[in-house]
């Protein structure tokens, strides 16, 4: 889904202290409207507060934050009906089962209670929509909750790490869900600490590292930027030849082709993962 | 305005189908009419060998009528208020239930609107129960439950902060104590006269003795004005807590 020009969210030199840590260090991105940026960073690297500053659950210490065009001080209820949150500790009512808990939601979120069965069916929790909370497992309560997130159609879905601790096949669930998310142009602003999920889910990055975003730009420009200039040419009787991508290696290349030397030819980029380990030092 | 409304009205629709779904608030809500049903099959029974007889005897019935009304009023009160408000608010911060409703746009406002307007339901439903497990004449319900209602709104808006004070549901414990005995303390009253010279003063005691005057045909006397000021000024007092306190508290850990 291509992004429109106008930011959905954005924030502009934030920064936030605990005390005498600082853990946000002048924040700037901008989410456009229909995009899904997410925020790529290890444990404690700060994304869980930066959703905090966006919920209004916690106040930046400087900086600007928008939400729909407006100061974040200025956000009105209606704004935040237009938002729906999947927090690191979403929880559902474990007394009430998934359908009670999606029509509380959609009471509370003024919405009709007939897009239940829809919703449920997209997740595959049809059959399971009278099993008690309490007697579901951690998948199915993380795509109950996502769907409650979702019950009023909000146009910004901001979701805090929402695969996390799943199996591969509720993961595989709830990324199929944020691809109907993007296709139906919904803005999606989510964390994550998984660079496939990441690769995989998101237009744009931000890759945040001790409360400082140390890169921003879509996945593939982000590999790009960070290519090696360097191709491995699998030869039959020289092993692999390691070659660079300019001019000098061209003669080099040539003579390996008119040797019938070549096997195959891998230009070596980086996925992710060596990118964020290239920008922080550190592994997530 | 609507919205609020709209709000308040799901929330008080899960919070009165959770309070039938949890064992925990279901014993609380049975406690005050078990104890009343004890109360009075032994204590009845113990007036009843006394060995009175005519004026002796029905003066002994009324006054044990008195104080089976006056501990169902208190216990009903004190018993399901403080636990279910607290316990019940301490639950939604410890399994992050709270969080979530707050991430969906409902304000701590909307949540102890619910909160307190079912808990006042419960509390004049389960007085009604011991009202009737007591024995009482039907002609003065309305007023007990009205007295119920009047002497729960203090209990009510303390219990209501002391929930919002409680990180989970141990600290719950730990708050709750004070305000149910504090409310029993008019039950005590008879038996001892220190007791009773500070129960009147207590939350419920305006309410306890206005109950007393009631069953005396006596609640429309200059009598009831003390009580009256003192259970005014209780509900007042709890509002002010309310007030101060409420937004402080009205965050999630």
């Amino acid at each position: 889904m291509a992004a429109t020009h106008s930011p959905v969210l954005s924030m502009e030199g934030v920064c936030l202290s605990f005390g005498a840590k600082r853990v946000l260090d002048g924040l700037t991105f901008a989410v456009a409207r229909g995009e899904c940026f997410g925020f790529l960073g290890p444990s404690g690297a700060g994304k869980t507060t930066t959703i905090k500053l966006l919920t209004r659950q916690l106040t930046a210490d400087t900086g600007r934050i928008t939400l729909f065009g407006r100061p974040i001080e200025n956000a009105s209820g209606a704004d935040y009906d237009r938002i729906g949150i999947l927090s690191d500790t979403s929880a559902l009512y474990e007394r009430l089962t998934i359908e009670e808990n999606l029509r509380l939601y959609a009471k509370v979120r003024g919405r009709g209670e007939r897009g239940i069965p829809a919703l449920l069916e997209r997740v595959g929790l049809e059959r399971d929509r009278k099993t008690l909370v309490k007697n579901c497992s951690k998948g199915m309560r993380q795509r109950a909750a996502l769907l409650a997130a979702l019950v009023h159609s909000p146009e910004l879905v901001i979701l805090d790490e929402p695969t996390s601790g799943l199996d591969p096949a509720a993961r595989a669930e709830v990324h199929r869900m944020l691809a109907e998310l993007r296709r139906a142009g919904t803005t999606v602003f989510l964390t994550t600490h998984d660079m496939t999920e990441a690769e995989g889910c998101c237009d744009r990055l931000a890759i945040l590292n001790e409360g400082r975003i140390a890169a921003t730009g879509a996945p593939a420009e982000l590999t790009m930027e960070h290519a090696r200039n360097r191709v491995v040419v699998a030869t039959r009787t020289r092993g692999a030849v390691e070659l660079t991508k300019d001019a000098a290696s061209a003669d080099a290349a040539r003579e390996l082709f008119a040797a019938g030397e070549v096997l195959s030819i891998h230009s070596d980029e980086p996925d992710l993962e060596e990118v964020f380990i290239e920008l922080t030092g550190r592994e997530l | 305005m609507d919205a609020t409304m709209r709000r308040v009205g799901a929330l008080a629709t899960k919070d009165l189908a959770d309070l039938f779904k949890n064992p925990t608030m279901l014993v609380v809500l049975l406690m005050p009419i078990g104890f009343m049903l004890l109360f009075r099959l032994v204590i009845g029974d113990t007036a009843a060998d006394a060995g009175l007889s005519g004026a002796g005897l029905a003066a002994a019935e009324g006054e044990f009528q008195k104080f089976l009304l006056g501990s169902g009023l208190c216990m009903s009160v004190g018993m399901v208020a403080s636990m279910v408000l607290i316990y019940g608010i301490a639950e939604e911060k410890e399994k992050h239930t709270l969080r979530t409703l707050m991430l969906a746009n409902v304000g701590a406002g909307e949540v102890a609107a619910s909160k307190g307007g079912v808990t006042l339901a419960a509390v004049v439903a389960v007085g009604a129960a011991c009202f009737a497990v007591a024995g009482g004449d039907p002609a003065l319900l309305p007023v007990y439950l009205a007295l119920t209602a009047l002497g729960a709104v203090p209990v009510v808006l303390v219990s209501l902060v002391l929930g919002l004070a409680s990180r989970d549901q141990m600290t719950a414990g730990f708050y709750s104590v004070p305000v149910l005995l504090l409310a029993l303390v008019p039950t005590f009253g008879t038996a001892n006269d220190a007791v009773d010279a500070i129960a009147e003063f207590t939350p419920l005691g305006g309410v306890y003795d206005l109950l007393g005057l009631a069953a005396d045909g006596r609640l429309l006397t200059s009598d009831s004005l003390a009580p009256m000021a003192v259970t005014i000024a209780w509900a007042v007092a709890g509002a002010a807590v309310f007030a101060a306190l409420y937004r402080r508290l009205a965050r999630d850990n």
